[in-house]
Order: structure tokens, then sequence, then C-alpha cells
């Protein structure tokens, strides 16, 4: 299965134009780029809520172009799940449990299998079995965070797309987050996430697409694209911080490429200047 | 962000002569129009106010295109006013009738009548709206009101709701927008059902609004008392009407205009 | 001199049996920048708003230059303290830019020359003034937190509080806002505080206090405390880049970084080891 779009989109002030890029099964993709580069418009348009003016995007077996009739969209929303940011603004419901529950019911499933459903995600998502039936509104908002994310991921997505799951959020919050991110990925969900944090691209992103005014600028690994520093200031993007401190180290004339997690850089530092030989 | 539709009501950005005008005497004037409109009678007095409609949509060098797709939408009310009004009322001569229904000469003439004002009107706060930006409205409103306040009407209160209300509306509707693609992407359809479970389908969508726009509400009260402000205390203005020599002509000219039309008026 | 001086505050929510502040006291210079840090929940909001007199202080006292934050000091109070809150659409109270900066200024009554004088110059302090008549509507995050900058400066506070003003804004929106922050902070006029919980941005400040479960539990130099990684674990934040990097290295066995406290001190110690083994 695999997930392609070959977008040309034109809403209001960011329009994405002739995107085409493939995103294989099982991957996670970051996506890209600076504010009002197009990435919210892509995203949009892999789960159906905009429609392509132009081209198609194509989600498993699903193909969405301009003339899809609106009753073949619920079937994209059922595959494609997507968490906006700050996703805990759009929870309503009295009790959590009503709210994780809510998805599955839209997709046709009984009250029965829908609290079940909700149940067993907000168990996967180690939320504590007793606030169940508390308010979502009474929750610290790490908490909320949580359930919103339950909240689509009982609808039990092959896609997930993620719009900033960080943002907001304190140290552990982050933490905590990018730990369930891993989890999906390994459970074989296909993520794309919208993101700012060149950490969390170079921690978690197999392939990374970048956008600029709505244009593809770059679609390939994450290593690769911050092997290019002038790649990453023509479309005002920063370097992870491991990498960062790489090029600090280039311009002193030591070169160390660039590596993409901390514990790359120092084994890589540690092997310049002899750590192990030290030990004693 | 910017809706290149002209609705009924919505401000065109432009740098024309009637832009620059107070918006007191906008307001006033279009006021003073919609009175004069009511006392015209016979061609001379509506060919008057015709002219003064036509040069105000001069001063205001917004295209004439842009005035019809302002009326546009509101064909059906005006025809559905001028049909009731052709069919129902009599007098004169009876052209054809059915039941209660008559068209006569009286009728006609009646019906014109209220097409003729219909446009007028609509032509006319159309033009106000057009070149004044709901902000300088408010200003106008407030400066106009000020008056009351000797009757103890919160004037300042109600001018601060007006600009605040003006000022999150754009905020909220980008709200609505988000819940509502969201709640889509949770599986809801908001194409299709009986009328039950479409109102049940605001459920979603409501509450998540109400629930933003107190802790919205919230964050405002405290960030407006961190920067001193007081609903009871005296406050100066940044954003200050100037009457301009402009304004004064134009105001001599409405004066005159005024008296001519009464006095075609008095004399037909 | 003490800017602002916090004995033993203690407050608690209404309707709440623990209190979301316990017993917190130090001191602030004047000039001073002191970054209050914290996870979410943890009280240093609150802290903040008491300060500025936006919540009743329960037991204790607070004084900002001399003057006890009461409910008779609250005009003389906000008109030394500015505070910038951390949505961006929530505290932007005018129709338009210049509108927003001037509100506070409408408040303390100036009259309309004076405003516009201030307006003008605080927006061009944060490099805005191209904006003065833009709705927020056509502004980023970022941009809208400039202008909320703006619209403190422009009340010539003593004392600027920011609350998590970069938490949403995006990397560019946040670095501009660091920036402007560490030139008004080298001025050396105003007192800044910054609640935050990311210790890139602490580390920029002079002064660091860390709060737990509404008590105090740290005062002292970023630096150090930043430097200490039990501390930081112990109270649910991440330790900075070059704390983490010398912690990896060490478990790797590279010794001798002890007295390595910047990034350009560890650049140049890698660069003298590999010289000096050559």
């Amino acid at each position: 299965m695999s997930y392609r779009y070959e977008g040309s989109d034109n809403i209001g002030t960011t329009a994405v134009a002739k995107i085409s890029a493939t995103v294989p099964s099982g991957t996670t993709a970051a996506i890209i780029g600076h504010t009002g580069s197009g990435k919210s418009t892509l995203m949009q348009m892999v789960d159906a809520l905009l429609l392509p003016t132009q081209g198609e995007i194509q989600v498993g077996d699903l193909t969405i172009n301009a003339q899809t009739p609106k009753k073949e969209l619920v079937n994209v929303h059922r595959r494609v799940g997507y968490v906006f940011q700050f996703p805990e603004k759009q929870l309503f419901a009295p009790t959590v449990l009503e709210d994780v529950a809510f998805g599955p019911i839209n997709l046709g499933r009984s009250e029965e299998e829908a609290r079940q459903a909700a149940k067993e995600t907000l168990a996967a998502l180690n939320f504590p079995p007793e606030q169940l039936d508390h308010s979502p509104l009474e929750l610290s908002g790490g908490q909320m965070r949580r359930v919103a994310l339950a909240g689509v991921l009982a609808m039990e997505p092959d896609v997930l797309i993620l719009d900033e799951p960080t943002a907001g959020l304190d140290p552990a919050g982050q933490e905590e987050l990018l730990r369930l991110v891993e989890g999906l990925h390994q459970r074989g969900i296909t993520v794309l996430m919208i993101t700012h944090q060149m950490d969390q691209v170079a921690r978690l992103a197999q392939q990374v697409l970048v956008l600029n005014g709505g244009k593809l600028a770059f679609d390939g690994r994450p290593a690769d694209l911050f092997a290019q520093p002038d790649l990453l200031e023509q479309n005002h993007l920063a370097a992870p911080q491991s990498v960062a401190f790489a090029n600090r180290l280039k311009q002193a004339g030591i070169n160390i490429g660039a590596p993409l997690s901390l514990s790359k850089l120092a084994a890589k530092i540690a092997a310049q200047v002899g750590g192990g030989h030290n030990d004693e | 962000m910017m809706n290149s539709r002209v609705l009924f009501g919505s401000y065109v950005p432009m740098n024309a002569p009637l832009h620059r005008l107070d918006p007191r005497l906008k307001l006033v004037t279009c006021f003073w129009y919609v009175v004069l409109v009511f006392f015209a009678r016979g061609p001379w007095t509506y060919l008057m106010l015709v002219a003064m409609l036509a040069g105000m949509i001069g001063l205001s060098k917004i295209a004439l295109r842009l005035y019809w797709t302002g009326i546009k939408p509101l064909i059906w009310v005006i025809g559905l006013t001028v049909a009731i009004q052709i069919l129902f009322s009599s007098g004169g001569h009876v052209y054809w009738h059915w039941g209660l229904m008559a068209i006569t000469s009286a009728g006609i003439a009646q019906a014109f009548v209220i097409l003729a004002r219909f446009i007028l009107i609509v032509l006319a706060s159309t033009v106000l709206t057009a070149t004044t930006p709901p902000l300088r409205l408010a200003d106008a409103i407030e400066s106009l009101m000020r008056p009351l306040k000797k009757l103890r009407v919160p004037v300042n209160q109600i001018a601060m709701m007006i600009s605040i209300a003006l000022r999150f509306i754009p905020t909220i509707m980008e709200e609505v927008s988000t819940i509502v693609k969201a709640q889509q992407a949770r599986g809801v359809d908001f194409a299709s059902g009986s009328l039950y479970t479409r109102v049940k389908r605001m459920v979603p969508i409501m509450v998540p609004l109400f629930i933003g726009a107190f802790r919205r509400a919230e964050d405002l009260a405290m960030a407006m008392e961190a920067r001193g402000y007081d609903p009871d205390q005296e406050r100066t203005r940044y954003r200050q009407l100037t009457w301009q020599r402009p304004d004064s002509i134009v105001l001599a000219v409405v004066v005159l205009v005024s008296a001519l039309f009464f006095l075609v008026l008095a004399f037909t | 001199m003490a800017m602002i001086e916090v004995n033993g505050a203690t407050f608690t929510y209404p309707g709440n049996k623990t209190p979301a502040l316990r017993d917190v006291s130090f001191e602030v210079q004047v000039g001073t920048w002191l970054a209050i840090v914290g996870h979410n929940g943890s009280g240093k909001s609150t802290l903040a708003r008491l300060i500025d007199g936006l919540l009743p202080l329960g037991t204790g006292t607070i004084t900002v230059d001399g003057l006890p934050v009461t409910v008779a000091n609250l005009t003389a109070i906000h008109q030394r303290v500015a505070f910038v809150f951390q949505n961006p659409d929530n505290q932007f109270v005018g129709t338009t830019v210049a509108d927003d900066v001037a509100f506070g200024l409408e408040n303390q009554r100036l009259d309309r020359n004076e405003m516009q004088a201030r307006v003008n110059q605080a927006l061009k302090e944060v490099n805005m003034l191209e904006f003065a008549d833009r709705e927020p509507a056509q502004l980023s995050g970022g941009q809208k937190q400039r202008v909320a900058l703006a619209g403190a400066l422009a009340l010539h506070p003593q004392v600027l509080i920011v609350d998590e003003a970069t938490a949403m804004l995006d990397p560019e929106g946040k670095d501009q806002i660091m920036k402007l922050l560490t030139r008004l902070h080298n001025e050396g006029k105003l007192t800044i505080l910054s609640i935050t919980h990311d210790t890139r941005e602490a580390a920029l400040a002079d002064q660091m206090i860390m709060i737990d479960g509404g008590q105090l539990v740290a005062n002292g130099d970023p630096k150090k405390l930043l430097a200490d990684k039990k501390l930081m674990e112990d109270h649910q934040l991440t330790p900075t880049f070059l704390v983490a990097l010398k912690d990896e290295l060490a478990s790797q066995g590279v010794t001798g970084l002890d007295d390595v406290t910047t990034e350009d001190e560890m650049v140049t110690w890698i660069w003298q080891k590999l010289n000096s083994t050559k």
C-alpha cells in the first residue's frame, strides 16, 4: 500500500502546487516547512477535508480528486486519522469514554463496540482507567491531549496525521508523546507528522518532505536533508541540535559529518579525541 | 483570508473621497437620505434622489458591478415584496383578478414606488458600509451616542463591547472552520441525515466553540486588567475622529440639496 | 536594589484544598533577568500573576519597586509591571496593531500626541512599525506576540513579565522574541521575568528559580542549576544540550570536561584536545 499525492490546490492564501510524492506504508514521514508553506493544506487533502483542484491523491486503494463525490469522503476519513493542532480544543462529550467512542460510533459501530474500542485505545495509551468517566475538561493539558489522540486512534486508522503534536506541552509531556508516536510506528501505522522541531524529525522520521511556498523542496531521508546546510537555509529551517553542533566543529576545522542524535554525536567526538583510551 | 466576493454590507478597501470622509457625517447622511426617500413624491423628487445616489456612488469610486453583486442576494426579497404589492392592493383600473388577488393600476403604481424605495435605500446603505470599515462605523456610533452618557447609558462599555466583538469575529470564524474539519475527520457526516440528526451534529461543534469562547474571554479579561483597564474609569482615545474641511463642504452640500428637495416637494 | 521582593507568598485557588503556591520567597535586583522554570502545573504562572496583582495574595507579602502589591496599589502596580501572556490571540485587544499597542496607554489616559509617539516608538522597537494598520487576522503568531511586547513596552514599565510567550510560536517567531528580550536586557533598565520550561531560554537569564508543586526548589545561577542533572530530572525538566552532551561523552569515556560551561568552550576544548594529541 502506498500513499501518493499529485495534488495541486488553491485555497485562500495557502496554495499547494503540483506536489508529487509517495510515502510507503508503515513509514513515519515528517512534513516540514515555514509557517504558511502549505503543510496543513497538503495534509487536509490527504484526509479529503479539502479536495485537490487538479491531480489526485491516493490513499491505499482510494483515490481522491476534484470529482470525488461527498459520500465517498467518509471512506477516506475512516482510513486516515487527523489529529489537529491543540486537538484538546475539540473535546466535547461529558466523559472521557464517550468522547473517545464518538469517532467509532460515527463509523457505524454499535455503542457497545465503540466503548470497547475506546477503552482499549485509552488503555494502550496508559490512560488511568479510574478517570474514564471524568469530564475531559477537568484533566491536565497532557492528559487532555492524550484523550484527543485516543479519539482518533480508536477509529483504527491506517494513516495518522499529526499536526504539531507536542506544541504547548512541557518537556515531560513532549517526551511522552514522542514515545507514543514511536509506538505507533512499531504497530505499523503510517504516520505523517507536521512539525517545526528538527530534533523530532531526526529522531522519528524515515522520510521528510520539505514544503516551501506551496512547492515540494525536498523529499528524502532526514540524514540527507540535514547534511545540506544550504538547502536548510533556503527553506528557513534549522538543523537538529546535534547537527548544529557538528557544524560548529566543522567551522573550527573538525569534520564529523552530520550526526542525527546526541549519542551519535558523542560517539564521533569520542572517536576523534580518543575518549575510550583515556579510560583506565 | 480576504474574501473576493463582495457581499451586501462588506467594506471595500480603497482610498476614494467618500472613504476619507468622517464616518459620523456618512452615518447621519445615510439616515437622512432614508428619511428623504420616504418624503419623496412625484417624478422630480425621485429624480433628485437618484441624482444624489449617483453622486455618492461616483464619489465612492467603487465599480457599479460590485454594487450589483451586493444587491443580487436581496433580489428574492425585493421580488416577493413587489409581487405581494401588485397582487394584493386595490384601487384604479382592474386588469385581472382571481379570488383575493387582483392586478390593478394602483397596485402597479404602488409596487413601482416600493421597488424604487427599496433599491434606493439598499444602495445608499451599501455606499455607507462599502466605504466605511466596521470599526470606524462603531467609532461613529459611539461618538454620536456620547450625549446619552448624561442619561447614565454606559457608552464607553458599549463601545468596548462592539470593538471587541469586531476584533474577535474573524478569530472565531477560523475556529469554527477548524472544529468542523476536526469533527469531520472523526467521521461526522455533515452532508446528510434528518433534521434531528443534523441538529444533534451541531453539539460536537457548539460545545467546543463555547468552551473555547469562555476560555478566550477569561484570558482576554486578565490581559486587559494587566494593561490597566478599568471599566468604570474614563479613558482617552487613540483613534479619534477628526472633522475636516471636505466634511464641512459635504455637509453644506447635503443641507443645500435637502432644502432644494423640500422646495421641489412643496411646489409639485 | 531589589526591584521585586517576595516573602512567604502562599496562594490557594478558590475551591481547592491544596495551595497552588506555598511559602515562596526570593528577591530580584533591578535590571536582572530572572527565569522562572518548572513543568506545566508547577505554579510558576500563578507566581507571575501574583506579582502583577492579577490574583489576590493569600498570605505573605510581595513588593514591586518598594510598593506592596495590594488592592489599593493595583493601578500603580499595573503601571510598573507589564505582562505578555502565552496565547497570541487572546491578548490582542485592539482591532488593529496600533490600536492594540495604544490600549494600555488609553487606560492611563495619556493624550493623543503622546500616545502616537509612544505607539510608534514601541512598534519600531519590535520591528512592526510597517504593520501598524494591519488587523490581527493578517498576522502570524510571532508577529502578534511582538505586538503584545510593543503594547507592554509602550507603558514604559520597570518590570516585564513574559509568561511562556514563545510556547505557541514556530522556531522563527521564538527566536525573534528571544532576540528582542536579549536586546532589552542589554539596554539594562528593565527587570525581566520570563516564565518558561524551555531550558535554552532559561540559559539566557542572570538568575533562575525553579518551582515544583507550588514550592521554590532552587534559586541561583542558571548555568549551575541547569548543569545539575539530578535537580533537572527530579523536577521533570530536560537538561540543556550542553549538559546532555557532556553526560553522553562522559559515559563514552571522555574525561576532563568539568570546566566546560558553554558550547563555545566545548568546541575550543575539542579543538585543543585534537591539536595537542597530534
